[in-house]
Formats: C-alpha cells, structure tokens, sequence
C-alpha cells in the first residue's frame, strides 16, 4: 500500500491508497473531493475514503482522480468527458455565443483538483488551530545547528514573494513561494509546513514529474513577514489588525476553489474557522512589513530581527 | 446617500476589537475584512438597526462633542463602505450603489 503521513507537532494525518473496493464517504463542510481509492486516517483512527468531487453518488463535475501505480503520490487523469470551465448557477456549462462549451485544459483541471486537495488537507487541521494559506515559507538554519525556524513570506500574487525567496542564501532556505500549511501543536507554537507549487509542477515546460510531497518535516514559525512593491526597502512591525486582515485575504485565496461549490451554511462556518484560528496566530506571531527593493539583500534586513541574530 | 435610511449590522459578522492598531470586521459570508480605527469602532457600536445615519451622526455629536460637519463626513463614509462591502444593509432595502451620493 502507498502511503505517507502528514505528520506535525500538532498531529498527524495518513494519506495512502486503500482498498479500492472500500467505500466511505467523507465530508467535510459539505465538499467531498475527487480522491478515489485514497483514505485519510487520522490520530484518532477514523478512516476515510474521499469519494469523487461534490456529491456523495460517486459523480463529478471535475472528474476522477485515481491513485498511482509507480510511486507517484497522486496521479490523475480526466474524465472521459471533459470539464467545462464555468458553470452556471443551474449546473449547465456556460456557453459561448456561438454555442461552443469553454472546456478546462488538462493542467487547468489539475490545477483544480490539487488547489481543493490542498484546501481539504488544510481544513483538516481547523480544529487544531490550523489553515492554509497562499504565502511563501523560508527556514533559517545557521551550520550546524539543529534549530531551525520559518518565516512566513505573506503577499498577495506579484507582490514580490517568490523574488523574496531566491535572494535568501545560507543559512536561509526557500521551502515554499506559494501554499504553505499552519499548525498550532498542543503547546501553543505554530508549525508550517510548505506545499509544492502546483501551477509550476503543472505548467512549466522543463517540468519534472511530480512525485510527492514531503509533510514530514515542518518548521516552527514565529515570524510573518507581508511582501509589498515599494520604493525603498523597509522592515518595520506590523499591527497585529492589518496583519489579520492581510492574512485573511490570503487564506481566502488559498481556499477559494474549495469554497465555491459549498452552500451557504458550510461557506460561513468554513470561513469562521480559519478566521478565528487566524485571529489566534496573529496574536502569537511577531508580524513586519517589508517593502520590497529587487535588488536589496532582504536577508541581511530580516537578519536584524533579534529571532535570527546569531 | 439618504441618512434618513436605518443601517442593520448583516448576519455573519465577527468583530474583533482587542487588538492594538485598529479593531477587525469579517464577514464570514463573504470572507470580506475591514479594518477600523476608534472613530470608525464607535459608529459601528450605534449601528442597531433603529437608529437612523441621521441618528447616528445626532449621537456622534452629542457623545463625543464632534463637530456637525466632521460627524457627517465619518459616519457617511464609514456606513457607504460598510454598505459596500457587505457588512450592514438598509432595512428600507434601498441600498446605497457605490459611487452613490446626494
């Protein structure tokens, strides 16, 4: 059975391939997500099988995504029929004036498929003070020192956070320019894990075959630093408000393909939860601002935070 | 705007208002937040669903010696993007189109 284990300070989550005759359906806040034959387990021994995306009938708007063969994590294809790009509110695809249905290519319905895999792996861990968000992750980890601790790199898209990642150099390490996970342990500290970034897997010519990812080594996090385009470069501290109002913004992004099939009840409890979650972290974490100069060694300002002074 | 109209906080809304810089609105409908300094954190206290803009601009003068010009100018901005973004409407349900004004 292939399998690997989505293991945090706060927990753990085990994905793997199950029993392909197995059927449980999973729901969380009313989505279900297109994983067939693929359980989640969790430290409390539940087990779970995602049944494909929307409903619980086994039928989808976007699909089937059915487990590897070769070692691959996750491997998808499409459904025979293809997958229109919108919908409308009745459930019919959106058509052209010509008639024509406007389909998904297929790294676009991948895209989809992994952005919501993303999403329901992050709202697995709402309950342990956990959410998704769409923010770049660094590591400081000076030579030889086992410490290690992350910074979270917070802006919206073109804001500068993959620029901000590559001008890291020892003892910094880019781990994520995109989607990154946050867990709170049972002490109270967070923990982030990155995620790939999925439209680079998908869409980059010299692409290599995605094969896994790696959950099993997050980093503790006690800095978010929000990106920004400006003229001059500066670190200063954020106010813990605008840090939850940018914060927020971005969870919203990371999830919002997730939420857009939900109904009203399961959008707001969704978005109460990771809202209060982040109103818990913003008040645990030290939060700057940084205006971005390209080319400013970023890390020798993030370096004067008295957290990575060595 | 018509300041004649009574403002109603929407379903949904979580205020958060200890922290230091400025008190937070999310509107768990809409994932929508806004951020408000004290000024604006008061008005939001008056909104009620009884008091009319007119009433809450009387209250903003009486409570807190404003003068009539200034109170006019926060309360109406504040509640023309409170009505904006989702997070009062108008209980005449005549509500205010952005870019509206009188």
């Amino acid at each position: 059975m292939e399998s690997f284990v989505l293991e945090t300070e706060a927990g753990s989550i085990a994905v793997s391939c199950a029993d392909p005759k197995a059927e449980k359906v999973f729901s969380l806040f009313g989505e279900s997500l297109s994983l067939n034959r693929t359980e989640i387990s969790s430290e409390t021994g539940s087990h779970i099988i995602l049944m494909s995306a929307g409903t619980n009938t086994g039928t989808s708007r976007f699909g089937k995504m059915v487990s590897g063969k070769n070692g691959e994590k996750f491997f998808f294809k499409l459904d025979p029929e293809e997958t229109p790009r919108i919908f409308m509110r009745d459930g019919t695809p959106a058509r052209n004036s010509d008639g024509s249905i406007n389909y998904l290519s297929e790294e676009e319905w991948m895209w989809r498929h992994l952005s919501r895999l993303s999403a329901l792996i992050g709202g697995c861990f709402f309950d342990k003070g956990g959410f998704l968000i769409h923010s770049g992750l660094v590591k400081f980890q000076p030579a030889g020192s086992e410490k290690k601790r992350g910074v979270l790199l917070a802006g919206a898209s073109g804001s500068g956070k993959s620029t901000a990642s590559g001008m890291f150099l020892p003892p910094w390490y880019s781990l994520s320019d995109d989607l990154t996970l946050i867990v709170k342990n049972k002490n109270g500290s967070y923990y982030a894990h990155p995620f790939p970034t999925w439209s680079r897997v998908l869409w980059k010519e010299d692409k290599v075959r995605f094969k896994s990812v790696d959950f099993s080594n997050p980093v503790e996090l006690g800095t978010v630093i929000f990106i920004d385009r400006g003229p001059e470069a500066k670190l200063e501290p954020a106010g813990k408000g605008e840090a939850l109002c940018l914060l927020t913004e971005l969870v919203k992004q990371a999830n919002e393909h997730f939420v857009l099939q939900m109904d009203r009840k399961n959008i707001v409890e969704f978005n109460k939860k990771y809202f209060l979650n982040l109103n818990s972290f913003v008040r645990n974490v030290n939060s700057y601002s940084y205006n971005l100069k390209i080319d400013n060694t970023f890390w020798k300002e993030v370096e004067k935070i008295s957290e990575f002074r060595t | 705007m018509n300041i004649s109209f009574t403002p109603e906080k929407s379903k949904n809304i979580i205020k958060i208002d200890d922290l230091k810089d400025y008190a937070v609105l999310f509107n768990a409908l809409t994932a929508e937040t806004m951020g408000l300094n004290l000024t604006g954190l008061l008005i939001w206290e008056k909104i009620n669903g009884k008091r009319t803009t007119k009433d809450i601009i009387k209250v903003m003068i009486s409570e807190f010696s404003v003068e009539l010009e200034r109170a006019e100018d926060d309360v109406t901005d504040l509640i023309r993007r409170l009505d904006r973004r989702m997070f009062i409407k108008f209980k005449e349900q005549n509500r205010i189109e952005p870019g509206e004004s009188d």
